[in-house]
């Protein structure tokens, strides 16, 4: 057979889409269509729903810095991110990443916040203030999202602020119980929506969901009044409380006790719930394959195995890399990873050397997303080489202490 | 039409390759490839060969036996399937792979041009961009200082 070349048509609608954001970057000065090509905002989408490269991010106990690596590349090295903040959960916090931009928030009582999105993948970045310094009272109870207006192209901060004792002591109109403030990152305006919809009902947790192609945060809420679990939408586009999500049924009924329901979040863009089953002693994890179906809710796993049930505290972040059996925990109680295999119902550690001990790990795609109004830093997010990585499926192989700087 | 009451498991296709060879083939296997089931659809007799214009013999084999594995419904776990996959595309030579690559775009076998162009993609992907030119034959039209100043948006894309 003759040397075959490939059509320029396979090569750019099939082939380029899949590579690593860097390879791109790199092949911008092949020819003038590649980079005309790998510019456009269609190419971008393209690549962005079409490459299966993901980054691993850690943010590492001791140091409270953020670390990134290939969770699919045995012995890819750890890179510790350039940002001179500490994630310290109190002040400093990463809320989650959409679209390969991860968003962080650094609040200062003294002057103005901001929030920071940044792509790893391509280093491109932007602070937004914003200004809550009339919010930080005590009591004040803030709970923050991030999520993509994709109507506008629009990353947007969502603060939900709850006033402590008009919501306990249910006086007041709508506005002095909960508002929800909207910071726009292409306006950088902020916006206070005050919606008749805002459950009157306790949040539960300080995190949400994003779900929907990251423009739906998802909040889970306690009903005092009639003893159930409810899961609020906020939609990022609308900028307003929709239509609650279905919760699984849960032995038949619905989440009832409040203890029974531990954690929300989302793996590989499905909604994702861990439930306590007091009855057999087990930890639930529920997975909403089609989003508002509330007959689409699958119970992935049921762990019954107390080791595990244990430090079981947040939900599964992602799959494995070959098979969807392998799901990836951060244990509550060692601070480490974990794969745990559903039908083998056996746990292996992650081996991951320069981090030994983890404070929050998430998952970001791999993406050439830009940011309206971003900026390029002389050097981008993923150069810094700490240490190299090991992976491993071996759960006995020595675990090795590397300090991190 | 052929008579409906017969199963569709058992009923049989013949796939004509570009250089003549024939190939007996069960219909849910042929009908993976999009092209052949919309052939079908407006075929009168079933019976006569089914012509795929553009693929050769020994290609369109390679084809057929990822159809098989894949029309197959027996219990093959995701994870071994995907491993299947694997062994199959690592066992072609580069210009089997973009014939095959060719042939699946042509027949629209969505499960093959996925795993050909992720295999092209992961054999890509560490190349420089002379090495990217070579591959695909592709002539670089920008000047020396062009090629300069855009390697300087991104230098760290260079390194390893």
């Amino acid at each position: 057979m003759a040397t075959l070349h490939l059509p320029w048509e396979i090569i750019s609608r099939e082939i380029l889409p899949k590579l690593p954001a860097k390879s791109l970057l790199r092949f911008k000065c092949v020819s003038k269509s590649f980079k005309t090509l790998i510019s456009t905002p269609e190419f971008i989408n393209s690549h962005l729903s079409s490459n299966t490269n993901r980054h691993l991010l850690l943010i590492n106990k001791t140091d409270q810095q953020l670390y990134s690596l290939d969770l699919d590349t045995p012995n890819s090295a750890v890179t510790r991110l350039p940002l001179r903040h500490r994630f310290n959960d109190y002040d400093c916090f990463v809320l989650s990443s959409c679209n390969g931009l991860i968003c962080f928030v650094q609040i200062n009582t003294e002057s103005c916040c901001y929030y920071q999105l940044f792509n790893l993948s391509t280093g491109v970045y932007k602070n937004v203030d914003f200004d809550i310094s009339d919010l930080l009272s005590f009591g004040n109870y803030l709970n923050f999202g991030f999520g993509f207006d994709c109507e506008n192209d629009d990353y947007k901060l969502v603060i939900i602020v709850d006033y402590f004792d008009a919501m306990v002591y249910d006086v007041g109109d709508e506005a002095n119980r909960r508002q929800v403030i909207v910071c726009s990152s292409n306006t950088s305006c902020k916006r206070l929506v005050v919606d008749k919809l805002s459950p009157r009902d306790t949040v539960i947790l300080q995190h949400m969901a994003v779900t929907e192609n990251s423009s739906k945060l998802n909040c889970m809420f306690w009903t005092s009044s009639m003893n159930k679990h409810r899961c609020g939408c906020f939609d990022v586009c609308g900028e307003r409380w929709v239509e609650d999500v279905p919760l699984p049924d849960y032995n038949g009924g619905e989440i009832e006790k409040l203890h029974d329901f531990v954690d929300i979040g989302a793996i590989d863009g499905c909604l994702c719930l861990l439930t306590v089953n007091h009855r057999h002693s087990s930890v639930d994890v529920w997975i909403m394959k089609e989003y508002r179906v509330k007959e689409s809710w699958v119970k992935l796993l049921d762990v019954s195995d107390s080791v595990v049930t244990r430090s079981l505290k947040v939900v599964p972040f992602a799959y494995g890399k070959n098979s969807e059996d392998d799901v990836l925990f951060l244990k509550d109680d060692t601070s480490e990873l974990v794969w745990y295999n559903r039908l083998c119902k056996t746990t292996v550690k992650a081996e991951i050397c320069g981090v030994p001990e983890i404070n929050k790990a998430f998952m970001c795609k791999d993406s050439l997303v830009t940011i309206s109004g971003g900026s390029y830093p002389s050097k981008p997010a993923l150069v810094v080489v700490v240490d190299l990585l090991l992976l491993s499926w071996v759960a006995w192989m020595k675990w090795l202490t590397l300090k991190p700087f | 039409m052929a008579s409906t009451s017969t199963s569709t498991l058992s009923r049989k296709l013949i796939l004509k390759s570009s250089d003549g060879e024939k190939f007996e083939v069960d219909e849910n296997v042929a009908m993976q490839s999009q092209t052949i089931k919309h052939m079908i659809e407006d075929l009168d007799d079933i019976n006569s060969p089914i012509p795929v214009s553009i693929v050769t013999g020994t290609i369109l084999s390679k084809v057929i036996e990822y159809c098989k594995k894949h029309a197959t419904e027996d219990s093959d776990s995701d994870e071994q399937l995907k491993q299947w996959d694997k062994e199959y595309a690592n066992n072609m030579d580069l210009n089997t792979l973009y014939y095959l690559l060719l042939a699946a775009n042509y027949m629209e076998i969505k499960g093959l041009l996925e795993l050909i162009t992720q295999c092209v993609a992961d054999m890509i992907k560490g190349k420089s961009p002379e090495e990217i030119r070579a591959h695909f034959n592709i002539k670089n039209d920008f000047t020396p200082q062009e090629e300069a100043n855009i390697r300087n948006e991104n230098p760290w894309a260079f390194e390893n």
